[in-house]
C-alpha cells in the first residue's frame, strides 16, 4: 500500500503497519515523501506507480488545508474546489487499479463566530463541516473508502487529539497518543471485505441484554426500558438494534429456558429486541461453547466472523479458551458504558446492507428456524405435550364470525382451495343441514390463539366433500391438521357419510399444503378431477393428544 | 542527578534502539546515527512523557545540544 499526506506520516505508517500485523496482514508501506500528494499522483512515473501498491491512502489534515483557506479570494468556492481537487486524485488512482482510502478532515476547533461558526461557510470550521460533507458525498459513488478521521478527533476530545506544538514542530496532525486509534480505523477501513468482517452478534441475556436473571426475577423482576438501569438496557438493545438494520446478525446464547426467552423477548412490554431480531436463539442449561458451537453451524458463519457479548468474566474466559478466532471483548460492567465500549472497539466496519443481504438474513433466519425444528424433532412430542394445548370447536355465530371471516377471505398458505366466502355466503353456509362449517379454537400454558383454523364440508350423498380447509400457520406443526380430520370424521359420521374427499387447488402460495392429504392417509382419486384425495371415515378418529379437545364432539350415533 | 542522568540514558538509548549509548552534554544530532527529525519528536515526546513535563516549541527549537536540552529538563522539575 501507500501512505500519502500532507502531515508528517512516519509514525502513522509504523502505527498502520504495526496494526495490520497484529491483524495477519504484513503490509509492504510506500511512503511517499512530505507534501508531494498530487506531485506522486499526476506523475504516471512517480514512486508511487512504481511500488504499485493495491491501496493509496490519502492522509489529508486540515492544518494543511488551513493557510489555503485564509488565501482564498471566494470562501464559498474553496469547499467545492477542494473536493473537485480530491476526486481528481481518486479518479486517476482508481483508473491505476488501486484501491483509494480517503481520510475526512477534523472540524477544526476555532470558532471565530461563537456558537454560529458552524453555520457560516465563510468560517474555516463551516467550510470544513461542508467540505467532509461533499467528500462523503462524493467518494460514494466511486468506491473510495473513508477514514472517519472527525470522529477520531471528537471522540477523543479535539483539545487533546489536535497538538498544536508537534504540528507547527513536525507536522504532526495529531497527539501521538491518539495515533494508534487512528491507525486501527484506518486498517478497519483497508480490511472490509477481506473476510474479517463482523456478521453476527452473539449475546447472552441476563444482565448483558436486560438487568437482572430471568430465571429469578422473572419477566417481570428483570430490568429493560423503565427503571434506570433498564435504560442503560434498553440503549444498548438499541444500539444492536440498528446493526441488525444494517444487516448484522443478531443471536442469543444464554442459560434460561428457552419458552421463557422467547416468551419474555416477544410479550415484555419494554423490550426493544423481539425474537423475531435473533437468527438464531439458543437457550438451554448446556455449556456456552457447545451452544456457540450450534449457532455457528445454524447460522453457517465461522467464528471470526462473530462477536460474543457476555457479561460473565468467567464465561468469557471459557468462550475465549476453547474458541479463539471468536471475538470476545470485555462487557463493562456498568452497562451504561456499553455504548462507549461499543463505539471503541470499531467491530462493525462495514457497508450498509444491501437487497442482497436482506435476502441473505432472511435465508439465514429460514434455515435457522428449519435446522431448529429438525434439532427439536427427538424431543418435539414431549415437547408438545407440555405446551397443553387445549383445542375447542366453537359456532360460527356474532362472536366468531369476523375472524372467520378473516381467515376465509385473507388465509393463502395453509389454504386447500383459496375459496373466498362473503359474509352472506358463510352465513347461509352455516344455516345449511347439509353442511358442516367447523371453526377450531386454540389454547396453550403460553396464552389462546383463538380460532386458528376453519373447515367447511358438504354432504354428497354417502360423500363428505372437504370445500374449504384453512389453518393459521403460526399453529403449524402442532397436530392441529390431525385433530382437524378427526373432526371432519366425526362430522361426516353425524351426516351419514363414508368417505371423506378432499381437493388441493394450487396457487402460488399454498405449495406449503400441496401434500397435505396424503400425508393425513388420503389417497388420489383416480376418476375424479386433478388434485382429489379420498379417505374412509372408518379409520378416521380424533387424536387424544397433543391437543386436548374441550367441547365434546356432537357425534349423531 | 545521577538518577536523573541515568533516566535520560535509558530514554535515548530506548529511542535511538542503541542499548550502549552513552550522552554528553556537547552531544548534537549529528552524533547519533538515526537522530533525525522523526526520532528527535519522539525523544522530545519520550521525555516529556516519563518526566511529566512539556517543553515550549521556542524550548524544543532552540536546543544546541543534548546538555541545553538537559539543563532545560531538570529546570522543570521539582528541586531534588
Amino acid at each position: 500500500m501507500a501512505v500519502l499526506g500532507d502531515v508528517a506520516t512516519q509514525h502513522y505508517c509504523q502505527a498502520l503497519a504495526a496494526i495490520l500485523k497484529l491483524r495477519g496482514f504484513w503490509p509492504q508501506i510506500y511512503e511517499a515523501e512530505f507534501d508531494v500528494i498530487r506531485q506522486e499522483v499526476l506523475n504516471g512515473r512517480s514512486g508511487l506507480y512504481v511500488h504499485r501498491p493495491e491501496a493509496a491512502i490519502l492522509f489529508h489534515a486540515v492544518q494543511a488545508l488551513a493557510p489555503r483557506f485564509s488565501a482564498a479570494a471566494d470562501k464559498l468556492a474553496f469547499t467545492e474546489d477542494v473536493a473537485a481537487e480530491l476526486e481528481s486524485l481518486w479518479t486517476r488512482l482508481l483508473a491505476s487499479g488501486m484501491a483509494v482510502v480517503q481520510h475526512l478532515f477534523a472540524i477544526p476547533i476555532e470558532r471565530p463566530l461563537g456558537n454560529q461558526t458552524p453555520a457560516y461557510a465563510e468560517s474555516f470550521a463551516g467550510a470544513v463541516a461542508r467540505l467532509n460533507a461533499l467528500v462523503v458525498e462524493r467518494a460514494r459513488p466511486l468506491g473510495v473508502r473513508l477514514v472517519d478521521t472527525e470522529w477520531q478527533a471528537s471522540y477523543f476530545g479535539k483539545r487533546v487529539w489536535f497538538d498544536e506544538r508537534l504540528w507547527c514542530q513536525a507536522r504532526q496532525a495529531l497527539s501521538p497518543s491518539y495515533l494508534p486509534a487512528l491507525a486501527k480505523a484506518t486498517s478497519d477501513v483497508l480490511l472490509l471485505g477481506l473476510g474479517t468482517m463482523v456478521k453476527c452478534v452473539v449475546v447472552d441475556l441476563d444482565n448483558t441484554l436486560w438487568g437482572g436473571v430471568l430465571g429469578d426475577d422473572g419477566p417481570e423482576g428483570i430490568e429493560i426500558g423503565q427503571t434506570e438501569v433498564g435504560l442503560a438496557f434498553r440503549r444498548v438493545q438499541e444500539a444492536l438494534s440498528e446493526l441488525r438494520a444494517r444487516g448484522v446478525l443478531l443471536a442469543i446464547c444464554s442459560r434460561n429456558h428457552e419458552a421463557a426467552v422467547r416468551s419474555v423477548l416477544d410479550t415484555h412490554p419494554d423490550m426493544l429486541l423481539r425474537s423475531s431480531d435473533f437468527s438464531a436463539i439458543v437457550a438451554n442449561y448446556g455449556e456456552k461453547v457447545t451452544n456457540l458451537l450450534a449457532i455457528r453451524d445454524r447460522l453457517n458463519i465461522s467464528f471470526d466472523a462473530m462477536v460474543f457479548l457476555d457479561d460473565s468474566p468467567f464465561e468469557r474466559e471459557m468462550v475465549r479458551r476453547a474458541l479463539p478466532s471468536l471475538c470476545v471483548p470485555d462487557l463493562p460492567e456498568d452497562p451504561s458504558s456499553v455504548l462507549d465500549a461499543l463505539a471503541r472497539w470499531g467491530l462493525f466496519e462495514g457497508l450498509p446492507a444491501t437487497a442482497e443481504d436482506r435476502a441473505r438474513t432472511r435465508y439465514y433466519a429460514d434455515e435457522a428456524g428449519r435446522t431448529a425444528q429438525r434439532e427439536r424433532f427427538e424431543g418435539l412430542e414431549q415437547y408438545l405435550a407440555d405446551l397443553g394445548m387445549e383445542g375447542e370447536v366453537v359456532p360460527f355465530d356474532a362472536y366468531t364470525k369476523s375472524r372467520v371471516l378473516q381467515l376465509v377471505q385473507r388465509s393463502n398458505q395453509f389454504n386447500l382451495t383459496t375459496l373466498r366466502y362473503s359474509e352472506a355466503e358463510l352465513t347461509a353456509l352455516a344455516q345449511d343441514p347439509g353442511v358442516e362449517l367447523l371453526c377450531l379454537r386454540l389454547k396453550d400454558r403460553f396464552g389462546d390463539y383463538g380460532i386458528i383454523s376453519v373447515c367447511i364440508g358438504r354432504r354428497n350423498g354417502e360423500t363428505l366433500s372437504i370445500d374449504s380447509w384453512i389453518m393459521s400457520c403460526r399453529v403449524l406443526g402442532r397436530g392441529v391438521e390431525e385433530l382437524m380430520l378427526g373432526l371432519l370424521g366425526g362430522a361426516a359420521r353425524r351426516l351419514g357419510c363414508r368417505r371423506l374427499v378432499g381437493r388441493y387447488i394450487p396457487t402460488a402460495k399454498n405449495a406449503l399444503v400441496a401434500d397435505l392429504y396424503p400425508r393425513l392417509g388420503f389417497t388420489p382419486v383416480e376418476t375424479g378431477c386433478d388434485g382429489e384425495y379420498a379417505r374412509d371415515v372408518d379409520s378416521v378418529e380424533i387424536p387424544a393428544h397433543p391437543i386436548a379437545l374441550t367441547t365434546p364432539m356432537r357425534e349423531g350415533a | 542527578m545521577n538518577d536523573f542522568r541515568e533516566r535520560v540514558t535509558d530514554i535515548f538509548r530506548e529511542v535511538f534502539d542503541k542499548p550502549a549509548l552513552e550522552i554528553f552534554d556537547e552531544m548534537q544530532a549529528k552524533d547519533v546515527e538515526g537522530w533525525d527529525s522523526l526520532t528527535h519528536i519522539t525523544l522530545i515526546m519520550a521525555l516529556e512523557e516519563s518526566f511529566g513535563v512539556k517543553f515550549t516549541t521556542r524550548e524544543v527549537m532552540g536546543f544546541q545540544n543534548v546538555g541545553e536540552m538537559l539543563v532545560c529538563l531538570r529546570a522543570k522539575l521539582p528541586p531534588v
